[in-house]
C-alpha cells in the first residue's frame, strides 16, 4: 500500500503527541527550545495549544538577582540587578520586586524583561519605613519588606495589586490598583506598641487581601476606597478570626495563596 | 505459579485474535496480548473482531514490532499476576523486582530503532491507544532533545528549518535565555 512508502516526517507529529513529548520536558528552556525547531511545531507546540500541561519546573531566586534551575545552573536571562537596583525580592507570577536606590519601586518580568514602574508604592514604603523606629532609611534597600502581588496565574493582569510589609511589622504599604494612590498604614501611631497586633505576613486569597498578627488573630484589609489621606487601621484590618490574648513565641506564615478549592 | 502459568495459556489459547495491518499481512494475537491496545479492546467489546481487525494506519513492520511489544508486557502483567497469589511478600517483591528489570531492558533494547521507525512506533501507540508504549516513545523523544538547540534536534531528526529569519528573530528576541 502507498502509506507504507512515505517517508515519515517528524514535523507532522501531531500535536496532542507533541503535548505527549512536552509533558515530559520538565525544563522550560527544552519546551521553548522544542517549540523554535520549525513551523508546525512552533504552532503545535504553542502553549496554547496545551492548556493541561503541567507547568514548568520552578527556578531558585536569590536576593542578588541571580536565577538557578533545579539543577543549580545559571538561567541566564536578562541581568535584574541593573545599575540604580539595589534590592529585588521574587514575589509570585515570576516577577521581581526591584527596589532602587532612590527607593523607586517597580516590578519586573526577568524573563520578558518587562518593567512595570509602581511610581506610588515607593514613597509609601519609605513612609512607613521612615515611621518605624526600628529601621533607619538604609532599610528599604537590604529587603526588610515583604512583598505580596495579587494577580492571577492564569490571568497575569498587567494592573496587579502590590502590598508590603515592613519585617518590624507594624506598617503595610498597598498599591490597591493604578488609579489609587499608594498608602501605608502604621500601627505604631494609634495603638500600643504589643506584639498582639504585629503583622507577621500578608497573603492574597480568592482575590482579597489578608494579614496575620503574631497572635494568630487574621484580619481581611480593605485597601480601595481611600482617598489621599492615610486610612486608619480599624478601616483597613477587619477581623475575621479574632487575635488569641495569650502570649505565644510561635511564628507564622501565611500559606493561604496556594490552596483554593476547586 | 506453574498452574497459574498454564491457565493462562489454555485461557489465551481459547482466545485468538487475528490482526492485519494496512499491507494486509496478518497476525495471530492472544486476547491478552491484543487488549493492551484499549482500541482493540473496545472493538472486542463491542464484538466486532471476528473475520480479523483490519488496522489500516499501521504497517506490518510497525505492527510485528508493536506486537513484540505487547507479548512481552502481557506475559509480564500475566507472570505478576500469578506470583502474588504464590509467593511471601519479601519473595514476590524479589520477583516483582526481576520482572520490572527484565521489562526495562526489554523495552531500553525496544527503543533501539532508527528516528523513522520510533515515530511510525509513536502514531501507532496512540492509534491503538497502548499507554505503555506511547509513554516509552515519547519520554525517548522527550529525553533525546533535553538540553539540545533546535538546530541539533533539527539534525537529529531530519526536520527542515521552514521557519523565517523574521520568525527567528522574533523567537530569540522574547526567550533569548533560552538559548545562550
Amino acid at each position: 500500500m502507498a502509506a507504507a512508502v512515505i517517508q515519515s516526517s517528524w514535523e507532522e507529529l501531531p500535536v496532542e503527541l507533541l503535548g505527549q513529548v512536552l509533558k515530559r520536558l520538565p525544563s522550560l528552556a527544552d519546551r521553548i527550545r522544542l517549540r523554535a525547531v520549525c513551523r508546525p511545531w512552533r504552532a503545535g507546540a504553542a502553549a496554547r495549544q496545551h492548556p493541561r500541561l503541567p507547568p514548568p519546573h520552578p527556578w531558585f531566586a536569590l536576593r542578588d538577582g541571580t536565577l538557578l534551575d533545579l539543577n543549580g545552573a545559571p538561567v541566564r536571562c536578562g541581568p535584574i540587578l541593573r545599575p540604580g537596583v539595589d534590592f529585588c525580592y521574587f514575589a509570585v507570577d515570576n516577577q521581581a520586586f526591584l527596589v532602587q536606590h532612590d527607593g523607586r519601586c517597580s516590578l519586573m518580568n526577568p524573563l520578558s524583561g518587562l518593567t512595570l514602574p509602581l511610581p506610588k508604592l515607593g514613597p509609601a514604603v519609605r513612609r512607613a519605613i521612615d515611621s518605624s523606629t526600628a529601621y533607619g532609611q538604609s532599610y528599604v534597600s537590604k529587603g526588610h519588606v515583604k512583598v505580596k502581588i495579587l494577580s492571577s496565574l492564569v490571568n497575569p493582569t498587567p494592573n496587579p495589586v502590590v502590598a508590603t510589609v515592613i519585617t518590624d511589622g507594624y506598617s503595610v504599604s498597598a498599591t490597591p490598583s493604578k488609579d489609587h494612590d499608594a498608602f501605608s498604614i502604621s500601627m505604631r501611631k494609634e495603638r500600643r506598641m504589643d506584639r498582639l497586633t504585629r503583622i507577621s505576613d500578608i497573603a492574597f486569597f480568592h482575590g482579597k487581601p489578608y494579614a496575620l498578627t503574631e497572635q494568630e488573630g487574621l484580619h481581611i484589609m480593605k485597601l480601595d476606597g481611600f482617598g489621599l489621606s492615610e486610612p486608619k487601621f480599624s478601616q483597613v484590618f477587619l477581623p475575621c478570626i479574632p487575635t488569641l490574648m495569650t502570649p505565644s513565641s510561635k511564628r507564622y506564615t501565611i500559606a493561604l495563596s496556594p490552596i483554593s478549592c476547586g | 505459579m506453574a498452574s497459574a502459568g498454564s491457565g493462562d495459556e489454555k485461557a489465551a489459547a481459547a482466545a485468538m485474535i487475528t490482526l492485519i495491518s494496512s499491507d494486509n499481512e496478518k497476525f495471530e494475537v492472544t486476547e491478552a496480548t491484543a487488549t493492551l491496545s484499549q482500541t482493540i479492546r473496545h472493538m472486542i467489546e463491542d464484538g466486532c473482531t471476528d473475520g480479523g481487525v483490519p488496522l489500516p494506519n499501521v504497517t506490518s513492520k510497525i505492527l510485528a514490532r508493536v506486537i513484540e511489544y505487547c507479548k512481552k508486557h502481557a506475559t509480564a502483567a500475566a507472570g505478576e499476576e500469578g506470583s502474588s497469589s504464590s509467593f511471601s511478600d519479601a519473595a514476590f517483591l524479589e520477583v516483582d523486582r526481576a520482572f520490572l528489570e527484565e521489562l526495562e531492558e526489554f523495552d531500553d533494547a525496544f527503543l533501539e530503532v532508527d528516528r523513522a521507525t520510533l515515530f511510525d512506533l509513536i502514531l501507532a501507540a496512540n492509534y491503538l491507544d497502548i499507554k505503555g508504549l506511547l509513554n516509552l516513545t515519547c519520554q525517548k523523544v522527550a529525553d533525546s532533545v533535553k538540553g539540545k538547540t533546535p538546530e541539533q534536534i533539527r539534525e537529529m531528526y531530519n526536520i527542515v528549518n521552514d521557519l523565517t529569519p523574521e520568525e527567528e528573530a522574533e523567537i530569540r528576541r522574547e526567550t533569548q535565555w533560552a538559548f545562550e
